[in-house]
């Protein structure tokens, strides 16, 4: 079952041509890591996925679960089911974390036209999340991500993750300044996310990621496509080799 | 400029002088450059002839609350000239609106907090309220709470002093949500003015919807070192409403402090005013002033003047002054949309994120109340 099928995909940002003939598909099941330089699109890609005002389709398709994508807003998307974990998580001073994922999961309810969520168990599932992934449940009060060390503000994209349920979770760099031990608490947090009905595509500069999740394709992305894709052994291979061979 | 009345009665603090000279004083302060200037954005003389109709048997007292311990004391013209220890001279060129509705008043509700007391204080206004006069002394904590009734009157003025001695900490929640747009042209008027003693410190929770037309000055005098003076405002001005916010922080004693953070949102076609001025006299070294001004325009069309003033007469001292005008910040309505939350409904979280985060206090509860159902019709669709 296709998750998702981008076609050669271009894409600009501020005017700048950024994405040039990106195509990737993904199933139902499957788990794609994204490797490439610094600047090379991969965040231009996640942005573009999420619909992100600024960031121009001008030419190929995203199709989601078959579904033709290019009209849909950010919030649209979300609640059809993808899920962007960002490079660098914002804060929001004065929104609570908790006020926060009840909002985004009355919005999902609200768009599929279900029952409005009860407060009390969005309550109690975001504290047993917040646990599960070694962040203290108090942290729930605070504004969003506010005065969050960077590990503490990738572990709370993962909370948000595993509470919406997306279909496609996107995840940025989520490894980035992770200690060995967050990075275990992220990763066991991802393959508990992992079903035969999702797919999930990770964004990482590390092959130390991939020891933890296992991922069934590996792509390069270099100057705005994918120049190489294989199985994991490629990202043995790029730690070692760099990329200035690909390109 | 409305013509001054007679006053209904001659308060005795105008002892020493006659009321031709105070008129007379009044009426050069009413026309000086530097009052024109405070008054730029609000008419005063709508507020003026709304004062002049005002006469002292409609005042009402707007103490409701007042824990055991303390008394009120009615002063007219027959108490003794207790205004002595204000600086009137300088009220009179500061702000002669104020001595004006002083007069009309004819009395004043006078408290002299002697010994911390147990709960707080409540001031609610209704109507036309008696000015008041809060003397705290040395090592008291005093809580004020003042609010105003649902059925706020449709011109309401108001005066209070807060006197605060020695040592003395007061922490004074003020909500100022009476606006009721089902009362054409209503006009508020709120003067507040604090002076603090030797390491007083004062603690000024506000929050406030508009008016037809609102003003309101807050004047505060560090006056002895180590003084402290905290401002914390949070204001929703909806669709064509007023807010006028002259704020003067002065500091005429070394190693006094003050910080304010103000916060305001305008819709459409409201008009906010923000004035900050900041005066360091001379010969006050170790000065720390602080203030923050932030405004956010929800609407297409919004007028907001922030006006940020500096006066510094001594060179060792720290003051930071900012202010800003903007909207709403595209990386956190993307954050709410990449989670599936509907633009207006990220809309009114961050508005009342950006207000809660200037909010605190016993009346921020309901003044955060206030501001979610206000914004939910702002930014509605
Ligand atoms: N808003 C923007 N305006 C102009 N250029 C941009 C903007 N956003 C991204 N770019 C440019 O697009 C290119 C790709 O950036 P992108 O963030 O997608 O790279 P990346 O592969 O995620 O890099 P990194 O590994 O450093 O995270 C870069 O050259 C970047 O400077
Ligand atoms: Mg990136």
């Amino acid at each position: 079952m296709s998750i998702l099928n981008i076609s050669n995909l271009h894409a600009e940002v501020a005017g700048q041509p950024i994405l040039k003939g990106l195509s990737l598909q993904v199933n139902a099941g499957e788990v794609h890591a994204i490797m490439g330089p610094n600047g090379s699109g991969k965040s231009t890609l996640a942005n573009v996925l999420a619909g992100r005002p600024g960031y121009q389709v001008t030419s190929g398709s995203v199709t989601f679960q078959d579904m033709d994508i290019a009209d849909q807003e950010a919030h649209e998307r979300a609640v059809a089911g993808i899920f962007l974990a960002f490079q660098y998580p914002v804060e929001i001073p004065g929104v609570s974390n908790m006020e926060f994922l009840k909002a985004a999961l009355e919005s999902h309810a609200h768009a599929k036209g279900g029952n409005q969520p009860n407060a009390a168990g969005i309550i109690k599932q975001a504290r047993e999340l917040a646990k599960s992934l070694d962040l203290n449940p108090e942290f729930l009060k605070r504004g969003v991500n506010e005065g969050f060390s960077g590990g503490e503000k990738k572990r709370n994209e993962i909370l948000q993750m595993l509470l919406l349920e997306p279909t496609l979770a996107v995840l940025d760099e989520t490894d980035s300044g992770l200690d060995i031990d967050a990075l275990q608490v992220v990763a066991n947090g991802v393959n508990k996310f992992r079903s035969q009905d999702n797919a999930v595509i990770l964004v990482t500069h590390y092959q130390r990621l991939l020891d933890h999740i296992q991922p069934d394709f590996v792509h390069v992305l270099a100057d705005g496509k994918i120049v190489q894709s294989g199985d994991k052994t490629l990202a043995l291979e790029l730690e070692e080799k760099g990329y200035a061979w690909l390109t | 400029m409305a013509d001054l009345e007679a006053p209904v009665n001659t308060p005795a603090w105008l002892s020493g002088k006659s009321y031709d000279e105070l008129q007379t004083a009044l009426a050069r302060a009413q026309q000086s450059q530097a009052h024109k200037e405070r008054w730029k954005y609000t008419k005063v003389d709508k507020l003026l002839a709304g004062l002049s109709r005002q006469d002292a048997s409609n005042q009402s007292s707007c103490l409701v609350d007042i824990p055991g311990g303390i008394q009120v004391q009615r002063l007219t013209d027959a108490t003794q000239n207790f205004l002595s220890s204000t600086d009137f001279g300088s009220l009179i060129e500061d702000a002669p609106e104020v001595v004006n509705l002083l007069l009309q008043a004819g009395a004043i509700d006078y408290i002299y907090v002697t010994k911390t007391p147990d709960a707080c204080l409540v001031l609610e206004h209704t109507g036309q309220s008696l000015p008041v006069f809060i003397r705290v002394a040395e090592n008291v904590d005093l809580k004020i709470l003042e609010q105003q009734a649902d059925t706020l009157s449709k011109s309401h003025q108001h005066c209070l002093w807060l006197q605060q001695e020695a040592s003395s900490r007061v922490i004074h929640a003020r909500n100022n949500l009476g606006w009721d747009q089902e009362q054409d042209g209503q006009i508020l008027f709120r003067h507040l003015q604090v002076h603090l003693a030797r390491d007083a410190v004062y603690t000024l929770q506000n929050h406030s919807v508009g008016a037809a037309t609102h003003r309101q000055n807050i004047h505060i005098n560090c006056a002895g070192p180590g003084a402290h003076a905290q401002l914390l405002s949070a204001s929703l001005v909806p669709e064509k409403a007023h807010l006028d916010q002259q704020i003067t922080v002065q500091h005429t004693a070394p190693h006094s402090t003050s910080r304010q953070t103000v916060h305001n949102i305008a819709g459409q076609a409201a008009n906010v005013t923000f004035n900050g001025r900041i005066h360091i006299h001379a010969h006050c070294p170790g000065v720390q002033a602080h203030l923050s001004n932030k405004n956010l325009g929800v609407a297409q069309q919004a007028n907001i003047n922030t006006k940020p003033e500096l006066e510094i007469y001594t060179d060792d001292v720290q003051c930071s002054h900012g202010a800003t005008v903007g909207q709403l910040d595209e990386n956190h309505l993307f954050y709410c949309a990449s989670r599936g939350i509907n633009p207006d409904l990220a809309k009114q979280l961050l508005s009342t994120a950006f207000l809660n985060t200037a909010s605190q206090g016993a009346l921020a509860e309901t003044a955060m109340a206030t501001f979610a159902h206000l914004s939910e019709r702002m930014v509605g669709p």
